[in-house]
């Protein structure tokens, strides 16, 4: 798959989107304990996209796939708490993003093992109570 | 009528900063106050005694699970609507028996959380109705 039609296909012009876009206008991403774009190279599901441009990998999940895998090789315990809230608003606003459209199953379904990876580092690494003990 | 207080309960400020502007957007809701974790929802509601608690389940110090009982002791009127990433059954379980009025899961659109808190206060307004109808009669 070409970039230009893997960037086309997030394009959701869902109303659910839109809805999700306007209530985002005005938050002040600066604020927030890490910038939602990370720049660590991904260490997993490259796509190959145009061999003959420099970059010629996509990856496969550009809303949040950054941000997950800097949460996953993040070794400074100190900055992991952030990595991971910052993996987590990732994959939360491209939840929302996708609303209730058909054609994000695959991603949604990604979103929940990421998620599901990011719940063990908080319990296991952050020290985060477990829920479902009783 | 007045506005009905929210008190939103979540570790990611990102999530509480969506939630707050949902909310925000319609006069008959205003945010109280926002909390990171279980035992920090506590402290915040006692000072604030809000109408609607949206709370996370997985959060630092405590879980939504784990705080949801001691905040409807404290505050026994009080709506519950626990906002959260696990689903199912086990959850849906749990949830109710820590008190939680709702489970919305934030896998759906954030609307479905608006849709189901005015749902859950109209509810709790009609049985206030009745009880004072009740007590008249």
């Amino acid at each position: 798959m070409k970039f230009g039609q893997q960037k086309r296909r997030h394009r959701g012009s869902s109303i659910a989107s839109t809805c999700v876009v306007k209530l985002l206008r005005g938050i002040d991403f600066e604020e927030l304990p890490l910038p939602l774009t990370i720049g660590t190279r991904p260490a997993f599901a490259w796509e190959v996209t145009d061999e003959n441009t420099s970059a010629s990998h996509a990856i496969k999940y550009p809303h949040w796939q950054r941000q997950f895998e800097a949460a996953l090789v993040e070794g400074d315990p100190q900055s992991l708490r952030q990595r991971v809230d910052a993996a987590e608003s990732a994959l939360f606003l491209r939840l929302q993003a996708l609303g209730e459209s058909a054609e994000g199953d695959e991603e949604r379904q990604a979103i929940s093992e990421a998620m599901g990876t990011l719940r063990a580092i908080q319990r296991e690494k952050l020290g985060y109570p477990e829920w479902n003990t009783k | 009528m007045p506005a009905k207080r929210i008190l939103i309960v979540d570790d990611n400020a990102v999530v509480r900063s969506l939630v707050r502007r949902l909310f925000e957007s319609q006069s008959d809701f205003e945010i109280s106050g926002e909390a990171e974790n279980g035992r920090d929802a506590i402290d915040k509601a006692e000072k604030l005694k809000p109408d609607l608690i949206i709370l996370d389940l997985v959060m630092p110090v405590m879980t939504g699970l784990d705080a949801a009982p001691l905040l409807k002791q404290l505050l026994p009127d009080v709506l519950i609507i626990l906002f959260t990433q696990q689903e199912g059954s086990e959850v849906e379980r749990l949830a109710q028996a820590a008190g939680i009025d709702a489970v919305v899961s934030k896998s759906q659109v954030a609307s479905e959380l608006f849709l189901k808190a005015q749902v859950l206060l109209a509810s709790l307004g009609r049985q206030k109705d009745r009880a004072k109808f009740r007590n008249a009669s």
